[in-house]
């Protein structure tokens, strides 16, 4: 478990990170998402120690990660792939940063073949493309065996089929117990991904919520229709309140409106349909709704919570 | 909250001081690079020292250098090599981003730091004391063949000048080391260790007023080289032990205020 406390974090007049506070619970995959420059990467490096918070704290476990004994175990973290001496091998690379707490060549192994590094793994990291230097970062991240994973744009660089491995391991090791924290900037990918949401803007905290429920309090889902009497269905639905997106001869899209109440609406006026469909919004498009007018949604949710 | 716990198989290994040891002594080893420096300097310290003595042979009329100078005139172009060698060591973590990874194993920091020193003089001062006797034992058979009269090594104070050479080179590459954490920047530790504290010294020497010179001599460079003169005296009113005193102190403030930097500042 992650608790973020009151958190501030300053460079110089900036202030990148305001009075944040939030609570990153094991058994689910929380997804992490904020615009560029929105104070994701300084609370990930606050909450590793890299940086000193302004104000506030953060407790890791209920303890603070500097006085952690176990760090590896505690919380294995990947920030950018290039944390990495590129004239070292991805083994010794691995073997030194496991060596501070004992952890040795079966476990080494055992996370390079996880990541699918062992054709590589005596090659200096220089030689390696973007998607192998990721995975040696997840294998890095993975080292110590985590409680808890804390991962900033693992999917960067990595191939179809590295993202469909990275999605369903992540998973996994949240099913395991562990706390899992990542941010991504694929929208498709953190849906699939993450359970749980925090969205960060301007420095504060904007959603602290279930995926499905922030998703579905999105105003952006709407009907599509399909009738060869488009004309007269638009001018029918728009009186019943519905809010006509996008028309052309055959197809309508209205929002404001139920699929039902269309249904409805049709049989009454004796309109033939072809087609009526609940088009769900995706997270995509809830997260461009809520920053594009960050202080109104920030209000508004600060209220519900 | 979810009632979930999760328990790391490696729950139980801690993290220990010595452990940071092995991990630096692992990140040392397996850097090409650094052992095509050591054996460099190896070659830098005793090839100069033999190719000084065969080639004072050939030469006509005295120098104005002894001969236990001449034997060491690779010792010279190491401290060139072994300041920037520290440079490097401390500062490339910083430039290729392995620093966050450190930090991240060791979130205290500070044992990364005393291992990084711990290592550099584990491997840098047996190196060191076994090239610079060797160069000296060359160096006098080669002399002594020519029937050049040259210092024994059981003479008073020529123990403690080898021993003060490999002391004075050594402690140049570890203030290069510290600095190379302090500046993070591999160019400007570079510049600021052979610039600052080698050049600096001697060109200040040269334009100050003598009445300045008594201060020049606490300079780090100029009072741990007092430090390898073997005779009682050295060339500045400082004497030998005074120099080296001066330069350890010089080296301990350097690596407090390099812990203070590590420990404060965001990485």
């Amino acid at each position: 478990m992650i608790e973020v406390k009151g958190l501030t974090k300053s460079y110089g007049k900036t202030k990148a990170v305001d009075d944040v506070t939030f609570t990153v619970q094991p058994g689910v995959v929380t997804g992490f998402l904020g615009p560029n420059g929105a104070g994701k990467s300084t609370t990930m490096r606050v909450i590793l120690g890299l940086d000193k918070p302004t104000h506030g704290e953060v407790l890791i476990n209920n303890q603070r990660y500097v006085e952690s004994h176990t760090p590896l175990s505690l919380l294995g973290s990947l920030l950018e792939a290039k944390s990495v001496d590129k004239g070292r091998s991805a083994y010794n690379h691995l073997a030194a940063v496991g060596a501070t707490m004992n952890i040795g060549k079966s476990r080494i192994n055992e996370v390079i073949d996880l990541v699918g590094l062992e054709s590589v793994k005596n090659k200096n990291a220089a030689k390696f493309s973007l998607g192998m230097g990721q995975r040696l970062g997840i294998a890095t991240a993975l080292l110590g065996d985590p409680e808890i994973l804390v991962l900033d744009e693992p999917v960067n660089g990595l191939d179809p089929d590295g993202i469909l491995w990275i999605r369903n391991l992540l998973k996994d090791l949240a099913r395991q117990g562990r706390t899992i924290f990542l941010s991504s900037h694929l929208m498709s990918e953190m849906e699939l991904t993450a359970e749980h949401l925090l969205v960060i803007g301007q420095g504060k905290i904007l959603a602290d919520m279930s995926m499905h429920d922030f998703i579905s309090r999105s105003s952006q889902n709407f009907v599509q229709i399909v009738t060869p009497q488009a004309d007269v269905l638009a001018d029918i639905l728009r009186k019943s309140g519905g809010v006509i997106r996008s028309k052309d001869r055959t197809t309508l899209e209205v929002g404001e409106i139920t699929a039902a109440q269309v249904g409805d609406l049709a049989l009454k006026n004796q309109i033939v349909l072809h087609q009526l469909s609940d088009i769900a919004p995706s997270l995509e498009s809830a997260f461009m709704e809520m920053t594009q007018d960050q202080v109104n949604f920030h209000g508004h949710l600060a209220e519900e919570k | 909250m979810k009632e979930i716990t999760f328990t790391s198989k490696f729950h139980d290994n801690k993290l220990t001081f010595a452990r940071v040891t092995k991990s630096e002594w692992i990140k040392f080893r397996s850097i090409r690079s650094n052992w095509i420096v050591l054996s460099l300097t190896v070659l830098v310290i005793v090839g100069f020292s033999a190719l000084s003595a065969i080639m004072s042979q050939h030469r006509n009329g005295p120098s104005d250098r002894t001969p236990f100078d001449r034997m060491l005139t690779g010792v010279n172009l190491s401290v060139l090599i072994i300041s920037v060698f520290g440079g490097v060591l401390g500062s490339r973590e910083y430039s290729s981003g392995m620093i966050k990874s450190s930090f991240s194993a060791v979130p205290r920091r500070l044992p990364v730091l005393f291992n990084r020193v711990i290592i550099f003089v584990a491997t840098m001062l047996p190196l060191l004391l076994i090239s610079i006797l060797a160069a000296f034992f060359i160096g006098s058979a080669l002399f002594k063949h020519d029937g050049t009269v040259v210092p024994k090594f059981g003479d008073p104070f020529i123990a403690r000048a080898l021993f003060g050479y490999a002391f004075y080179v050594l402690g140049l590459g570890i203030l290069g080391l510290l600095i190379g954490f302090l500046t993070r920047q591999t160019a400007l530790a570079i510049g600021i260790t052979v610039g600052g504290i080698l050049f600096l010294p001697a060109l200040l020497g040269a334009i100050l007023p003598s009445s300045w010179h008594k201060v020049l001599e606490y300079l780090p460079s100029n009072a741990g080289g007092a430090f390898t003169s073997p005779t009682a005296f050295s060339v500045n009113s400082l004497s030998p032990n005074m120099g080296g005193g001066v330069f350890l102190l010089w080296i301990i403030g350097v690596f407090v205020l390099t812990s203070y930097s590590m420990l404060s500042r965001d990485v």
